[in-house]
Parts: C-alpha cells; structure tokens; sequence
C-alpha cells in the first residue's frame, strides 16, 4: 500500500509542474494586459516613472520564462510573491484564507454525506414508494436551484418576514467556535445542497443495482439482518463509483465557496481570488488558481488510495 | 513641457490677489456653496481666517446640534464594500485607503464638515494650526497644531508631532504615491510644490513652483497627502497594516474582507466632547442583498441600501429615514474617436450627437427618480455640462438662463442634429459606442438608451461591450481618442470622470492635452490655454467666471457629450442616528451617512 501511495505521489509531480506552466503562461500570455496599467487606472493618473519600477519591483520586466523561472523558483522556497495591491505576501494572506474555505467545503461535504447516503439508500430500499419519489424529487430540485439564489431568498426573506439577518463577524474556528458556526452553518447548508442532489441519486442507482447481485439474494437467504446486508454487503459494493464523486467534490466544493465567501462576508481563499482576479493581482490569481489545482491533485490521489483500501483487486492488479 | 513650465513660472500674482486667493479657502468658498445652491440654506464657517491666511480645527458641535440633547457613548456601525488594498495611504495604489485614514490620520488642511445644509466647503486647519502665504503666492508656511499627539500605543506613545513627521511623510508621499502627481512638481509639471522643508520642529514650509489657485483644495483631499508618524518609516510598525495616527479614532483592528473597528481618540485636538460616538465598526458586505437585509435587521445604523430599494425600505422598516444631498462632483461623457478620416473631427458631427440626446429622459429611465418621489422625498434633477453639477458654483446650469445660446447644444433637438448630420455629409451614419460594463450595472442599459435616441437622428449605433482589464485600459482608456472600433465603424466611448478636489483642476485632468487623464484625447490649444489661465487665477469670483466661459467653450466647440445627467444623492439611515447629513470634497456635497468620515466625530447615538 505504501509502495502503491509512493507511486501516486511521484506520478504527481508532473501533473503539478504542469499545472504550474499552464496556470502561469495562461495568466500572462492569454491575458494580453500589463498589470502595471491596471494598478495605474484605479488612481487615474498616469506615472510613467513610478509604473517602470513597480514592473521591475514585481519581476515583471525579464522574458516570460525569466520569469516563470522566478516565480516557480521562488515558490519551491515558499514565496508565493506579493500582492501589487496590497504590498502584502500572498503566502501570507493564503494561510489565514484557506481554512476558511477548507472549513467551509468540508462543512458542506459532510452535510452532503450526513443527508445523500441514508436518503440514497432509503430511496433505493424502498424503491418507487412515496419516500422515494419525494426524495428523488427534492434531489433534482436541490441539484436545479442555484446556491447563491437560495442564498439571496433566505437574506431578502429573513430580514424581510423576520427582522433577521444572519452574523457577519467573522470569528476563527478554533478561538471562537460557537461564533465561527453560527456564521458558517447556513453557507455550509446552502453550499451542500447541490451536491446533495447529485450523489443521493447516484446512491440510489449503484444500490439498486448492487441489490440485485445474486450475493446479496443469498446473504438474505442465510438469514442476515436487513442492516448488514445494507451497510456491509450493498453499501460497500456500491461504493467505488460513489468515492469517485465524493472525492472530485471537495475541490468542487471549495472553489464553489467563491460566491458563498463574498455573499456571506467569508474572509476565504475565493474571495481573495475574486478580488484579485477583478483587478488583475497576478500573483494572488495565479496562488489561488494553484491551491485549488493542487486540492484537485490531491483529491484525485486521495480518491485513488481509497480505491485501493475498498478493493484490494484494484492493488493487487497494479502490483 | 518646457514651455509650460516657463508657462507656469512666468506668472506671478499682485499682492491684491494673493491675499484674495488666500482668503479663497474659507469666506471664499463659503460663498461658492451659497451661490452654487440658492435656495438651500448655507453654513457658517468653523474656521476663522485672516487675510494671509487661515486657521481651523472645530471642536464644538455643529450649530445646529443641540449640545443639550447630544447623548454620549455607544458603537456606530455601518456597511461599506471598500476593502482597502494598504492601509498605508502614502503608497496606496487606489483612493480606497483614503477611508481608514480620514479615521486615523491628519491631512496639513482638510475640508469643514457640512452640517445639515450643503457643506461651505471651507478649507480649515488639520495637522497646521494656521497657515500663511507669501506676497508672491509661492511659499506656504504653516504652522503645526500644538500638543498634537500621536497614539498612546508603542512605538509612537503618545509623542507629539513634530516637522520632521511631515518631512518624512512628504518624501514618502512623493516617492511612490499613486496621487504624488497632483502636488509633486518633479513628478508633473503641472504640479506646485517644489520642496517642503522644517523652520523649525513646528513650522513647515511648502514651497511652490508657481502660484497655484488650487494648492490648498488639493492638499486638503482626501486621497493625496496624510502625515504618518517617522515610526512608519523607520520599521518601527508596518504601515499597510497598522495604524498610528493624531485623527479622531485609533484602529482597533482591521481584518481584510472582514471590516475594521475603531475607538475614539481621547487625545484628539477636537475633543474631550469629540467624537461623540465610543466607537465605529466599519462592516465590509460587497453583497447588496446581505447589506440590506443587515440595514433591515437593525444591525447597522447606516450604508448597504441601493437607491431603487429606498422606497421599499422606507415603507417597511420602522424608524429609516431618508437623506438627500446635492449630486457627487463625479461625471461621464461619451468622447470620440479623432483618427484620420474620423466623421468626428468636424465638430457639426459631435454637436449632433449631443443633441440627439435626450437628458431628461435618460435621468427618469436610469435614475428612476419617480419611485423615490412617490415615497416622499424631494429630488433635484441635473444635466452635467462637461463640468459635473457637484461643483456647486463652479458648475453652469444648461437649463439656468445663463449658460448662454450654447445650452441648446446639450438641449434634445432631433430636427436641429439631423440638419448638423446632413450638413456635415453623415446621414444615417453607422458608428459604434465602445464601453465596459465595469463601470456600474447601468452601463448597459445607458448605452441601450443612447442607441434608440441616436436612432431617432439618424445615427445606427452599434455597442460594443470591452472588458475592463484585458481590452478597455490597453485600448480605449489610454487610447487618447486614437483607437478605432473592432467592426470597423467610426468609435465613440462612454467613460467616467471621478472626484477631484476641484473644478479647475478636474477639467486639466480629463480635457487638457497634458491632463493625466485625458481620456477624451481632446487636443485644443485655446482649452489648454484657458485651462492654465484659470489655475494660475486666485481670484475667487474671476475663475468662477473663467470656469463658467470653459463650459461654454467646450459645449460650443462639442469637446465631449456631457452624459453624466443625474439626481441628488439619496441614502437612508435609522432614525437613532444624528450628526451632519453632509460632507464636502470641494464642490461637491456628499450625503454624511454614506462617506462622511471626516462627519463621523460628530455623529451621535440616541438610545
């Protein structure tokens, strides 16, 4: 297993230099602008002097791989750079931001997990039945409505019909955890609703299809409690396709809690990438942009090595 | 720029008008704002003056606040969607850290609060006590305000400001502001001051390359120049993200996207009264739904309501109240292409196009105006001229009697554009109107409006929708009026022209050849020539006159299509709040309860 990991991880090194050269080239070539001019147009004034050292300050003045070298040198030793804006280091600013986001997107992946399994295989047990039409039917609604609508009906309703509106100073998780989740939970909901959708219909369709194995007929026929088939024979056969979607949803999540940071005053690694993408902070676009390639690289490893603990065939077969 | 800098030097002033332009900061522009808005009522000035110079500094309640009924103590709470990028305003990039600093920090002048009625827009005293200019209009010195401290906390303890603070600040400021070329001469010609040297550990003296008649107004703004502590730049604290002032309030804390909070300042100059309020919290929300429905739940006092939710709220929130202030001195206009063989060259074509404009339908279609009248509040519409109707005096009413024959240029006449266009051999000419939707949400829905009243005159506009950063600022923003449309048609560009600290200098910056942010592209020898002459005027009640004459000039000679037609400033609040209703940036009143930093220490709570 070790062996197996060491291999993901190694095959992974590629993939991030990779992502590097395509995150950079496309934040510097696709986009024909000098983010000197952009920093210039907020003060509406023209400075040519002051404009030629900020380029020079900010290594923006060699030839594009000059430059490529630089910055990815400069973040092997973990300097990410500086903000034109802020004059502040990006590395900085990221470590306060993302656990807000990671807080934020695992909240919501374990509402989805708490709801969309036991619904799923509810909906599945009890196959065309009421509770399986009415959770079939909440799941495509939940997957059909955007968040941020939701989002915008429970301020414009709450304030509106309950003179409410919810908590916006923001506190750390861990120096004040009661504050933290009477601020964070409604996002978490609201942002786990989505994926709800999605995986307690894909629930429902791999259990259906694993309780027709003739294993499971004749776990039933030895007897077993109508729990273990579930959970030990079903549910953990039904699982590889499921793990897949689960794994590839973090990532989806976190980058999803772009619009729920800026809604629900979140100070997270999306809003600071809204930000700086509004104002062409190259530095800060082209961090955040690799933190999220990098929660996809590392979903995808994690998913992999969950494979291999599920289903030793997927190991032995590597091996 | 040789010959303008000779131009600018060869000037020098009479004794007369040097005294009289130093009287301009204060009874001066007192008048301004009483002129500019007859039938309001006016203030008096908190600031004394003498003839050399001035003083200022206010520390009583305004005159229309009963000190009887002023309660004491509390927290202010309000929304803003500005995040600042530093709070370190000596080098900011944006006007943005301008915010946190009016909290913090002291400006060498700064502009008297309004209070109740449109604000003087007198300039008094900061950080200098008084302040004299010399015969010549060349040396300002000013005096610094005595037993003016820094924060009690490390590593500034309470020590008191000295010249070399100023000095220091100064260098900073002119090495890497994004505003040093509005008052450093090094950096633009255009700019007065020369050096900056201490008399002595209180005295300060600005020395000016030319006389300038809007020195004070721009030293005074809120975006240029704010003394910092020498610790802020001897690595004693890091200024982008920590402050150590001598303002009314000492930051608290502030935390990037979150908000910032701050206390009084029991040591500042208009105390001990002053501020009246224990603290401020400042909400960052960039989300309109979640401001508002704080606004709803009681949470902030102020801030975070659109002006088409204003009826809504008003009609179902128990204590908001409505305010309403003269229009902000911001604009837009739509400019033109001036590449060779462009139809906008021949100004019967331009002229046409202003015409073909209908304002007043413009204001209640984007504006909507009506909606707020319906729920009770009395609005003031405005057409810009190329001069934005927030500049009080400054500013010449089209529809007031005295713009001249002019004004039927910026009046809708399709008949008369549609015999410029056939004149000038541009029947049904096809042309496109380049914009980005950055600016503001409405920026399409004014294009669309533009493009049906063209339509009327014969004009087949196309819009093109340019982004902001990738295609506007390389192309169209710096283009000055060399750039051409992708379909190939004739260009024009709709752009916005912001604040400035005063009328003169707004029209150097967006329409002089030199300004530095000629968007327009305009290249008018007679312009610039007047544009310099009013400058160097200190005379107050002649360069109204000579701003009055560029207005016409520009309109006549169809420099841009004015489009920046609006209504007065409309915001609401809870009715708990009291304090001034409106600040001042020269010219151009803002209603308190929206940017008032500088109000705030006069703010109170009722509980």
């Amino acid at each position: 297993m070790a062996k197996y990991a060491l291999q993901r991880l190694i095959l992974a090194i590629p993939t991030v230099i990779g992502l590097t050269l395509v995150i950079f080239f496309l934040v510097r070539v696709a986009v024909p602008v000098d983010a000197v001019d952009i920093a210039s147009a907020a003060s509406e004034s023209v400075d040519v002097e002051r404009e030629e050292r900020l380029r020079e300050e900010y290594g923006l003045s060699g030839s594009l791989p000059e430059q490529y070298i630089g910055w990815a040198g400069r973040m092997l030793t973990g300097d990410f750079g500086t903000s034109f804006f802020t004059g502040r280091s990006v590395i900085d600013e990221m470590k306060r931001r993302i656990p807000v986001s990671l807080e934020l997107g695992t909240g919501a992946l374990i509402i989805t997990l708490v709801v969309a399994i036991p619904v799923g295989l509810m909906s599945a047990a009890r196959q065309d039945s009421l509770p399986d039409y009415i959770a079939r039917g909440g799941a495509i609604m939940f997957y059909a409505i955007p968040g941020f609508w939701i989002a915008t009906l429970v301020l414009v309703f709450g304030s509106i019909l309950l003179n409410w509106a919810p908590t916006i100073d923001y506190q750390n998780l861990w120096d004040d955890p009661v504050a933290n989740l009477k601020q964070v939970w409604i996002p978490m909901v609201i942002l786990g609703l989505s994926p709800i959708g999605t995986l307690t219909r894909l629930v429902r369709t791999q259990v259906l299809e694993v309780i027709r194995q003739d294993y499971v007929r004749t776990a039933r026929a030895k007897g077993l409690d109508t729990r273990r088939v579930y959970f030990r024979h079903i549910l953990r056969n039904s699982l590889l396709p499921i793990i897949t979607v689960i794994g590839l949803q973090l990532p989806r999540l976190v980058a999803g809690t772009v619009i729920f940071e800026q809604i629900f005053v979140l100070p997270g690694v999306g809003r600071y990438l809204l930000d700086s993408v509004q104002r062409l902070d190259l530095y800060v676009i082209m961090a955040t942009n690799l933190f999220f390639g990098m929660l996809l690289v590392l979903a995808n490893i994690a998913v992999d090595l969950s494979y291999a603990s599920i289903d030793p065939r997927i190991r032995l077969s590597r091996s | 720029m040789t010959t303008e800098t000779n131009f600018w030097k060869t000037k020098r002033l009479s004794r007369r008008q040097t005294l009289r332009g130093a009287g301009l900061g204060l009874a001066g522009i007192g008048a301004a704002a009483l002129i500019g808005c007859g039938g309001d009522e006016g203030t008096d000035t908190p600031g004394t003056s003498t003839p050399t110079g001035g003083t200022g500094g206010t520390s009583t309640p305004l005159p229309t606040q009963d000190p009887n009924a002023i309660q004491r103590g509390g927290t202010l709470r309000y929304s803003s969607t500005i995040d600042v990028d530093t709070l370190d305003a000596l080098v900011a990039q944006s006007y943005k850290t301008s915010y946190p600093s009016g909290y913090v920090y002291s400006r060498m002048v700064k502009n008297e609060t309004g209070d109740g009625g449109p604000a003087s827009g007198a300039i008094v005293g900061d950080a200098a006590e008084s302040w004299e200019v010399s015969d010549d209009g060349l040396t300002y010195t000013f005096k610094m305000r005595p037993g003016m401290t820094w924060d009690e906390r490390a590593p500034t303890s309470g020590r008191e400001m000295t010249s070399e603070d100023v000095i220091q600040s100064w260098e900073k400021f002119a090495d890497g502001s994004a505003y040093r070329g509005e008052l450093v001469h090094s950096v633009k010609e255009t700019a007065p001051v020369e050096s900056v040297e201490a008399i002595d550990d209180h005295t300060v003296q600005f020395n000016l390359a030319f006389p300038d008649g809007i020195f004070l107004p721009v030293l005074s703004h809120p975006f240029n120049f704010y003394v910092h502590p020498v610790e802020s730049m001897n690595g004693g604290f890091n200024p982008a993200s920590d402050m150590r002032g001598t303002g009314p309030f000492i930051l608290d804390e502030y935390r990037p996207s979150i908000g910032y909070k701050y206390s009084r300042n029991p040591n500042w100059y208009g105390g001990p009264d002053m501020p009246y309020v224990d603290a401020v919290e400042e909400l960052i929300i960039p989300d309109q739904a979640q401001a508002e429905s704080q606004f709803r739940a009681g949470n902030i006092h102020f801030g975070g309501v659109s002006t088409q939710s204003i009826p809504g709220v008003l009609g179902s929130v128990d204590g908001a109240e409505a305010i309403t202030a003269n229009p902000g001195a911001g604009g837009s206009a739509i400019s033109f292409s001036y590449v060779d063989g462009s139809p906008f060259l021949d100004d019967r074509v331009r002229k046409a196009i202003s015409m073909g404009i209908d304002r007043d339908s413009f204001v209640e279609a984007v504006f909507e105006p009506q909606s707020l009248e319906d729920a009770g509040i009395s609005l003031n519409r405005y057409w810009n001229t190329p001069l934005s109707a927030g500049f009080g005096s400054y500013w010449l009413d089209p529809k007031g009697g005295q713009f001249g024959e002019h004004a039927s240029l910026l009046e809708h006449n399709v008949q008369e554009a549609r015999a410029l266009l056939d004149a000038a051999g541009q029947s049904d000419m096809n042309a496109t109107l380049i914009f980005t939707p950055q600016y503001g949400r409405d920026w399409p829905t004014r294009a669309e409006l533009f493009q049906a009243m063209l339509a009327d005159i014969g004009v087949n506009l196309s819009l093109y929708a340019s982004d902001y950063t990738t295609d506007w600022i390389p192309n169209y923003l710096r283009a000055k009026g060399n750039y051409t449309a992708p379909d190939g048609n004739p260009a024009m560009q709709m752009a916005p022209h912001g604040s400035r600290a005063d009328p003169g200098q707004w029209l150097e910056v967006f329409f002089a050849s030199f300004g530095s942010n000629n968007v327009a592209g305009t290249q008018y020898p007679d312009l610039d020539e007047m544009i310099r002459e009013q400058r160097l005027n200190l005379d107050f009640e002649s360069r109204v006159e000579q701003i009055h004459n560029i207005q016409r000039w520009m309109v006549e000679h169809g420099v841009a299509a004015p489009t920046g037609m609006t209504i007065d400033t409309v915001s609401v609040k809870h009715a708990n709040v009291h304090g001034p209703e409106r600040y001042q940036i020269w010219g151009g009143s803002y209603t308190g309860y929206q940017i008032g930093v500088e109000a705030i220490p006069y703010y109170w709570l009722e509980s």
